[in-house]
């Protein structure tokens, strides 16, 4: 496990669809360079979190925000944030792979130059990320082709490669798995796992095996009086040995959930 | 009725419906050729190019040249092309990303309501509205420009409503993403939406140009029916369609069978329009 400091402070969060209550009281701290993931039945809030984390829910009509998630010292959620360099930042992976239907060099292009990168640093930054995921050796005679046209794990790859151009201190990862056959999941896996230490993740995951290879830290998401909370955190060995709450306990032993 | 059976029932229906429209454009473009016959062998539809001016009824000099209508053809449905393309593309886009929900209701109704008024009303309507205030700056009034504004208002639902539909069409999921790359609001919709509905978007404008080159109503209203290649859009035009709705009520013989050699002309290059559109999409990327 790396050494531990926090890089985000999540104090106090709420999120609410209208007036539905969906993520209530949540208080989490995430290390920095430590894979995080998050696990609990479905519609406990995980992804609302989630996107909360780079202000996805600014997306979606009626939701809202409350309570604080410092991350570099300023508030996400403040008004004042600067949303586009906050998602420079936090970069995200979703379920299903969401390359742009263009050419795969043009999914770099578009958020780099974007970003104010030279033509010449977007060329490198494709590449080296590309590398990091594995995915030259099998695109790079074939960059001007449509990123439409690789397989759904080379799509998450290139999506992953995508955020990973940004140069992003935290990687947001929402079941990045689970859209892909068993061979590809794996593949997708260990290169999460080996983003350990030069990035922040966290991951949202059904698959507690999968969970419990790769994270360092767990949070169990549960329903509460309706809303969606954190009922457990810890280091992932000692949840999955002796979680104290019941409901956490007993999702993590596989006897609910 | 089993499985299999129903599914056979339906595929044959299906079969039989895209056949019948096959069959409906070959049997339209047989009965013009069959019509434009004798002009065609005659191998006088040379005259189309080769005479200079309109005047089949002329009993000393007949002349048969088209060649200034179908330049009217073209500036027009070009003229209402730049004038409906833009702000239908950039209406879709206010639409789908920028209005708020009870304007873009309202919007889609207005637009809907446009696309259902009968095209001789557009037709009025520019005679008593566009073409004397064209008339006041530029007289006569009667014009390309006024053509090409009625034209452009007719064709703007379409590409309006059709790139709305593409563009309502991509997946959440895909503008998520570029939100969370952190592109600022008009670079998701340049750089990520709009490629990726451009097929939608461009099916949307050839629709709307393949309404606009045979559109005849609205236009021999407004358009001045003179047979003349224009110096400026202020100057009055005469399109295909305009001469064989005015003159083939009292057309006899070869005059007639110009022109449908003449609607089959207009047919051939809508035609060529579509296929030209088809085969660039097809080649794209
Ligand atoms: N856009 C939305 N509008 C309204 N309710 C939503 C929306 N997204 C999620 N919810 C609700 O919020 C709760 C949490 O959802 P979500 O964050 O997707 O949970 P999870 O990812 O853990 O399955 C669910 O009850 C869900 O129905
Ligand atoms: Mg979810």
């Amino acid at each position: 496990m790396a050494e531990e400091s926090a890089l985000i402070e999540v104090k106090n969060l709420s999120i609410n669809y209208d007036d539905f209550a969906a993520l209530r009281d949540v208080h989490l701290t995430i290390q920095k360079g430590n894979i995080t993931a998050l696990v609990g039945p479905s519609g406990c809030g995980k992804s609302s979190f989630l996107q909360s984390l780079n202000r996805l829910t600014d997306l979606i009509p009626g939701c809202q925000t409350t309570g604080e998630m410092i991350l570099g010292g300023k508030n996400i959620l403040s008004p004042g944030c600067d949303v586009l360099s906050l998602r420079r930042k936090v970069g995200m992976v979703f379920q299903k792979p969401n390359p742009f239907p263009q050419s795969i060099r043009r999914n770099f292009e578009i958020p780099l130059r974007e970003h104010g990168f030279s033509k010449l640093e977007t060329t490198d930054r494709m590449e080296d990320s590309l590398k990091r995921v594995g995915l030259w050796n099998e695109v790079s005679n074939r960059l001007s082709r449509s990123a439409a046209n690789l397989s759904g794990g080379q799509q998450q790859r290139l999506c992953i490669a995508r955020a990973l151009a940004l140069d992003p201190e935290v990687i947001l990862f929402d079941e990045p798995c689970s859209a892909l056959d068993p061979h590809a999941s794996g593949v997708v896996e260990d290169l999460i796992s080996s983003l350990r230490g030069s990035v922040t993740v966290v991951i949202v995951t059904h698959n507690l095996a999968q969970a419990r290879r790769i994270a360092d830290h767990l949070a169990v998401f549960w329903v509460r009086g309706g809303s969606g909370t954190i009922v457990e955190t810890g280091a992932t060995d000692a949840l999955f040995t002796s979680a104290t709450d019941p409901d956490a306990k007993s999702y993590l032993t596989g006897i609910r959930g | 009725m089993s499985r299999l059976r129903s599914d056979r029932v339906l595929s044959f229906v299906l079969n039989a419906a895209a056949l019948l429209c096959g069959a409906l454009v070959l049997g339209i473009v047989l009965f013009l050729s069959i019509e434009a016959a004798p002009t065609i062998f005659s191998g006088k539809i040379s005259a189309f190019f080769t005479d200079e001016k309109w005047q089949p009824g002329s009993e000393r000099d007949p002349q048969f040249g088209i060649f200034s209508m179908l330049l009217a053809s073209v500036l027009i449905t070009l003229l209402a092309a730049i004038l409906a393309v833009p702000v239908g593309i950039c209406g879709a886009i206010f639409r789908v990303f920028y209005a708020p929900e009870s304007l873009a209701k309202w919007q889609d109704r207005f637009l809907e309501l446009l696309a259902g008024i009968p095209s001789v009303i557009f037709g009025f309507w520019g005679l008593s509205v566009i073409v004397p205030f064209i008339n006041r700056y530029h007289p006569p009034g009667q014009s390309l420009l006024a053509a090409g504004i009625v034209l452009a208002l007719m064709i703007l639902p379409t590409i309006a409503l059709t790139t709305k539909s593409a563009l309502t069409a991509i997946s959440p999921s895909l503008m998520a993403g570029a939100a969370a790359l952190g592109l600022s609001r008009p670079a998701q919709i340049l750089q990520v939406a709009i490629p990726t509905a451009r097929k939608g978007i461009a099916a949307g404008c050839a629709l709307g140009l393949g309404r606009a080159i045979g559109e005849t109503m609205a236009v021999v209203m407004v358009c001045g029916n003179i047979a003349q290649i224009p110096h400026s859009v202020f100057d009055p035009v005469r399109p295909v369609t305009s001469t064989i709705a005015l003159e083939m009520g009292y057309a006899t013989a070869e005059h007639k069978s110009y022109l449908y050699a003449a609607g089959l002309v207009l047919v051939l290059m809508t035609a060529l329009f579509l296929l030209v559109r088809i085969r660039k999409g097809a080649s794209q990327w």
